[in-house]
């Protein structure tokens, strides 16, 4: 099981666990996708070197 | 236009995808040149020296169990690679990946042979450990032994595979929402707009800012890696101890980028203590090497003596200060703060120095 899964067993029904995994993964890789179309910045830590 | 460090995530999902569709005895052969392809399409210099590196290392070392010089070749061989990665960090006119962490790879693998921990390591061993892209641009410095055993120990697990698959995603949420989007905004307000000499507490707060976002950016990062790699079956060191549950300077630097820090404390901290009988000057090497790693300069120099300053006051006061009549709970909230206030008061004060001498 993975750590969001093991949280969603101890909360929730089990009718409901798997929809809410669904909605929550798809509510964190949605907010990636905006995070990363604003202007804020880039990935700074990546070991790329280059002017 | 997708950034190279798009590129490098989604290059190394495929990575998983191969290590499971191609047989088990080739699999990390195959990771291993689609590593490569990639680093010839995005940066042929990376390429071509982690080739050459890759393959040398060990018809290198198992040339010098055959001589009696074995110092002689691990310190030759060793200098050959801070020479590649000193040019990798002046020739900035070249895209270089991974230059810094392959380097630390490839000189504990010297390291340990030298002190007669390990063998020298066959080609093909060496090859899928230092070709393993999904850690190869933001660490961890895993070792070879440990992704060797991992390898050999490797089954499908479909929980491991989604608790990888939950990490890499989680991962990237952090990097992404909190450490360039919420920092971001959080600059955008906290910090004025207008360019110019600015006074030091804005200097300084730009730094805690840039710790913060480097802590989600780096931490989320390295949970992309190491999920990326659980998905492929590999189980690999951890980088980050929930540094802001540290006690102290001491404390937070054994939970903080631990495989560079644990690096540092094998192969300098311990011998320079070995040879010097003193844990300063033992400290003040490994807090050298971990600046210089970042970059060659001289505001790197005076940032590892900052922070092994810190570390020695941390220690000091320890010793001398009666700091075990401040209640426990006082201690754990003050303790984050001044952690976070000494790392990021480097910054203010030593552009200002380098400003009075230059």
């Amino acid at each position: 099981m993975t750590p969001l899964s093991r949280l969603a067993a101890r909360l929730l029904p089990p009718a409901l666990r798997i929809p809410v995994l669904g909605l929550i993964y798809a509510a964190m890789l949605g907010a990636v996708f905006l995070a990363s179309r604003a202007e804020y910045g880039q990935i700074i830590y990546v070991d790329v070197r280059a002017r | 236009m997708i950034d190279l460090a798009t590129l490098l995530i989604v290059a190394s999902c495929v990575a998983v995808v191969l290590a499971w569709l191609v047989p088990r005895s080739w699999a990390f052969d195959i990771v291993a040149l689609w590593t490569m392809a990639i680093l010839a399409w995005l940066s042929w210099p990376t390429a071509l020296w982690l080739a050459l590196v890759t393959l040398l290392t060990p018809l290198v070392l198992q040339a010098g169990e055959r001589t009696p010089f074995r110092g002689a070749v691990a310190g030759s061989w060793a200098a050959v690679l801070l020479a590649g990665f000193v040019a990798a960090q002046v020739m900035v006119s070249q895209v270089w990946i991974g230059a810094a962490f392959f380097t630390l790879r490839a000189l504990h693998v010297i390291g340990d042979w030298w002190l007669g921990r390990q063998a020298a390591p066959g080609l093909r061993a060496h090859w899928r450990y230092q070709l393993f892209l999904p850690v190869l641009f933001v660490g961890p410095i895993h070792r070879l032994p440990h992704f060797v055993r991992q390898v050999e120990r490797r089954r499908w697990d479909p929980a491991d595979f989604a608790a990888g698959a939950e990490r890499a995603l989680t991962g990237l949420f952090w990097a992404t929402v909190f450490g360039e989007y919420l920092v971001g905004i959080a600059r955008q307000q906290l910090l004025p707009h207008s360019v110019g000499p600015q006074d030091f507490a804005v200097d300084w707060l730009a730094s805690v800012l840039d710790w913060v976002a480097l802590y989600f950016v780096f931490a989320g990062l390295t949970g992309v890696a190491l999920g990326l790699s659980r998905m492929a079956g590999l189980t690999l060191e951890e980088n980050f101890d929930h540094p802001w549950r540290a006690r102290n300077l001491i404390d937070f630097w054994t939970r903080w980028h631990m495989s560079l820090t644990s690096w540092c404390r094998d192969y300098v901290f311990t011998p320079v203590t070995a040879l010097t009988r003193s844990p300063v000057a033992g400290l003040f090497a490994a807090m050298l090497v971990v600046g210089l790693w970042h970059e060659i300069s001289l505001y790197y120099v005076l940032w590892s003596a900052w922070q092994a300053g810190g570390v020695l006051i941390n220690h000091m006061a320890g010793r001398h200060l009666p700091l075990h009549r401040v209640p426990d709970l006082a201690r754990r909230i003050c303790a984050p703060f001044l952690i976070l206030g000494w790392l990021s008061l480097a910054r203010p004060v030593i552009v200002r120095l380098l400003e009075i001498v230059q």
